[in-house]
């Protein structure tokens, strides 16, 4: 590969790059190396700069997160203890006791007679099945039974 | 020089002077990353570096079935920092702000703002210094939901230097349910104590592990990720998971409160427990206490009743007695002994029953609770075999279930005099607590088989389950039908003509004993106080619990055991053969009717003793006629 130079003369002449080399512009070539390094350290220090930054943005968000589900944590572990409060007996018969909720234990003597008054639901049941088959809503179901309380 | 020579030259001096440059800037690298670097990272270490206790939550208490009975419900520590918030009249701002929705004390939070720096000795010098203050506590443990809104109006206030810190309490969302079972804990500082029950019991094992995290912090004291970090992981206490269950014990504890109205008594208290695991399934008492409402608790309330106290059984005790006698081959349910009339001398001491009959078999020693008959089959069977006989039902033994628990009192066989056997077997002269009871009886209802109570059925943390084993020994009976002959005699005690007609199920067969001791005051047995209890298995014949009700002191008119604990039994027992769907083992009309039957006979035995004695009186008056 040739190269024009231009001397302090004005006028240019072609030399080849050896010449160029070895005639007094070669002074800075033992830096080339230590600029080299230089740049790569450079190189290195932006980069770990501004990795360092992107994981530090990361750490700041997780610790962010991490506290949101700290206090949802303790939001579940509130709730959770409340919901055991409000289940308890205690607290569920006070309130039965206080809005006057009738509830009463079932008996084995509470049901006496159980009677079939009429055989015929069962042909009813059958013809309903029918009935709705065929999109005929308006048949109503017999009552099979009745139960006889004390 | 020419123009080039002259750029080449200041090219140069400008290239040496950024090589020296550098050369300093290399040397004075040196001189702190290598030279100084111990010191400077020290103090930087010192500076950035920052130390935070790490603390994991206390092991939590739920019933067989994960009820929550013990919990830690989250709550906050409102913190100010003095140095930051600023001068009197923000400090009275802020002092006014807590007072009006913390309730606290306006001078307290005031004086605590106020104190802006403390006084410290200079280890060194010894000089009294003084440096910022930076810490005050206003309020500990502010409830979670009251703390939000706090920080909420808070924020809208812009106060300065004051932070919400995260913390737990001990919570007990059931109350008084099992309270003294559970125990309650205290804190030092901030150290979980724990006081009584099953927190004590198993204190090591719920307690949380304590960790010192050290790492690099930024300015907003986030850890920085490249820094210096020993992040120590810390560990929350064993959850425990008991054998008891809710349900029956919310039955048990109601029923108990109705007693305690109804009897007037010093203290009520009633355990059930399975009698093939020994699991005990529901235990109160009354007196007892509401763990969130410390002010009101009494040590009588506090104290562990069931095993902390003792009491000489009385009646209770003879069926062990007449078991080991059967076992033994000394009587048989149907052998006869002479009644004497209700009072017998025995070394010169008198021993009477409440029924004074004449003869009665051994069934009927048990049924109608007679003294004599139970002193007599104790004598039969020897000092060496009855003793044997109750220690290997557990009495003079602890059951282990906590701690705190007594041994009760029962002699060593040396130190029995001539009267002791005969008192014994009825549940004198030897003190038991309840627990030691229904271990007692369980054995009674599932053939023999000594079983070890249970309390805690697992424990559970870091992803593992340790659950505590069942232990059931060999049947201690050695011929199969002593158990039969036993609970067939029991049953009778809540039929008519039985002592405790009142604790009998209907729908179920009941096997049980009660029992009025006197109680000791003053060394001698009092005739005004007793301890009336009745302790029985339903179903008979294959038992879902054993039931113990204990009433100390009743004093509402009734004393004995069959009339004061005997309905409660049933009402516990009934209500929680419902809500374990365990069907009657006797259809309903038929144990009417079998009831009726068994009234009908009864007061024809009773019209026929009657007549017998009548006609013994005419025969009498005649004779001294004549």
């Amino acid at each position: 590969m040739k190269n024009y130079t231009k001397n302090w003369k004005g006028s240019s002449e072609l030399a080849p790059a050896s010449k160029r080399n070895s005639q007094g512009s070669s002074w800075y070539r033992p830096f080339l190396p230590l600029i080299g390094i230089a740049a790569c350290i450079f190189l290195a220090v932006t980069l770990r700069i501004y990795y360092s930054e992107k994981t530090e943005e990361l750490n700041r968000q997780s610790v962010r997160i991490h506290r949101e589900l700290r206090k949802t944590q303790n939001e579940i572990v509130y709730l959770k203890n409340q919901r055991e409060r409000f289940s308890s007996w205690k607290y569920v018969n006070a309130q039965l006791q206080k809005y006057n909720i009738a509830l009463r234990e079932a008996t084995s003597t509470q049901v006496k007679h159980l009677r079939t008054l009429d055989p015929a639901p069962r042909r009813a049941g059958r013809t309903q099945g029918v009935a709705a088959v065929r999109g005929n809503d308006s048949y109503q179901y017999n009552t099979t039974s009745y139960i006889n309380r004390n | 020089m020419t123009q080039s020579g002259l750029i080449c030259t200041r090219m140069k001096i400008v290239l040496i002077l950024f090589l020296l440059g550098i050369i300093y800037v290399i040397f004075v690298l040196y001189r702190v990353q290598i030279e100084r670097h111990e010191e400077l990272l020290k103090k930087a270490r010192d500076k950035y570096t920052t130390q935070k206790v790490l603390t994991g939550t206390r092991g939590e208490i739920f019933d067989y079935e994960g009820k929550l009975l013990v919990g830690n419900i989250p709550t906050m520590d409102v913190i100010a920092d003095p140095s930051l918030v600023g001068d009197e009249p923000e400090c009275r701002r802020i002092a006014y702000f807590f007072s009006q929705h913390l309730r606290i004390p306006f001078r307290q939070t005031f004086g605590r703002l106020m104190r802006k720096e403390i006084e410290y000795e200079d280890p060194v010098t010894h000089e009294k210094k003084t440096k910022p203050r930076r810490y005050v506590v206003i309020e500990r443990n502010v409830d979670y939901e009251q703390a939000q809104a706090l920080i909420e109006l808070e924020k809208k206030e812009n106060f300065k230097g004051l932070s919400f810190c995260d913390s737990f309490k001990r919570n007990y969302p059931k109350n008084s349910l099992a309270s003294n079972i559970v125990g309650i804990t205290t804190s030092d500082c901030d150290r979980i104590k724990a006081l009584n029950g099953i927190e004590k019991q198993y204190d090591k094992d719920m307690q949380s592990q304590k960790t010192v995290s050290v790492y690099e912090r930024s300015r907003d004291g986030v850890p920085i990720s490249y820094g210096f970090n020993e992040m120590a992981e810390y560990k929350n206490g064993r959850d425990i998971f008991l054998t008891i269950r809710e349900p029956i014990q919310a039955i048990m504890e109601e029923e108990l409160d109705k007693l305690m109205a109804e009897s007037k008594a010093k203290a009520v208290y009633a355990i059930m427990a399975d009698p093939y695991t020994g699991n005990i399934m529901a235990v109160a008492q009354r007196p007892t206490f509401n763990p969130n409402d410390r002010e009101e608790i009494t040590p009588d309330a506090y104290r562990i009743r069931f095993a902390e106290d003792t009491m000489e059984p009385g009646s209770i005790m003879k069926p062990f007695t007449v078991a080991g006698a059967l076992d033994l081959g000394v009587v048989r349910p149907e052998t006869q002994f002479s009644i004497n009339g209700g009072l017998w001398y025995y070394a010169g001491k008198p021993l009477r029953d409440s029924h004074p009959n004449s003869i009665l078999s051994v069934t009927e020693i048990i049924k109608e609770s007679s003294n004599i008959g139970t002193a007599k089959i104790a004598l039969e069977m020897g000092n060496q075999q009855l003793d044997t006989t109750l220690r290997s039902f557990g009495f003079g033994q602890k059951t282990g279930l906590f701690r705190t628990e007594t041994r009760g009192i029962y002699h060593p066989l040396k130190r029995w005099n001539k009267l002791t056997p005969t008192r014994i077997c009825m549940g004198q002269g030897v003190s038991v607590t309840p627990l030691q009871l229904v271990r007692a009886y369980c054995m009674l209802a599932n053939g023999g088989h000594p079983v070890t109570l249970r309390l805690v059925d697992r424990f559970e943390g870091d992803g593992e389950v340790k659950k505590l084993p069942v232990q059931r020994a060999p049947s201690i009976f050695h011929r199969p039908q002593t158990h039969r002959e036993i609970v067939s005699m029991m049953k009778l005690v809540t039929e008519p003509g039985g002592t405790a007609i009142q604790a009998a199920v209907p729908g179920f067969s009941v096997a049980g004993k009660t029992g009025t001791a006197q109680k000791v005051i003053g060394g001698q047995y009092s005739n005004s106080k007793y301890i009336a209890s009745f302790v029985g298995f339903i179903p008979a014949d294959k038992p879902r619990f054993v039931l113990l009700v204990s009433v100390d002191e009743p004093s509402g008119g009734k004393y004995y055991g069959g009339s004061v604990s005997g309905p409660y039994f049933r009402a516990i027992a009934e209500r929680t053969l419902k809500y374990q769907y365990v069907a009657p083992d006797i259809p309903l009309e038929q144990w009417e009717a079998k009831r009726k039957e068994q009234m009908q006979r009864h007061n024809e035995r009773k019209r026929m003793i009657a007549l017998a004695e009548q006609r013994r009186r005419a025969e009498r008056t005649s004779a001294m006629n004549r």
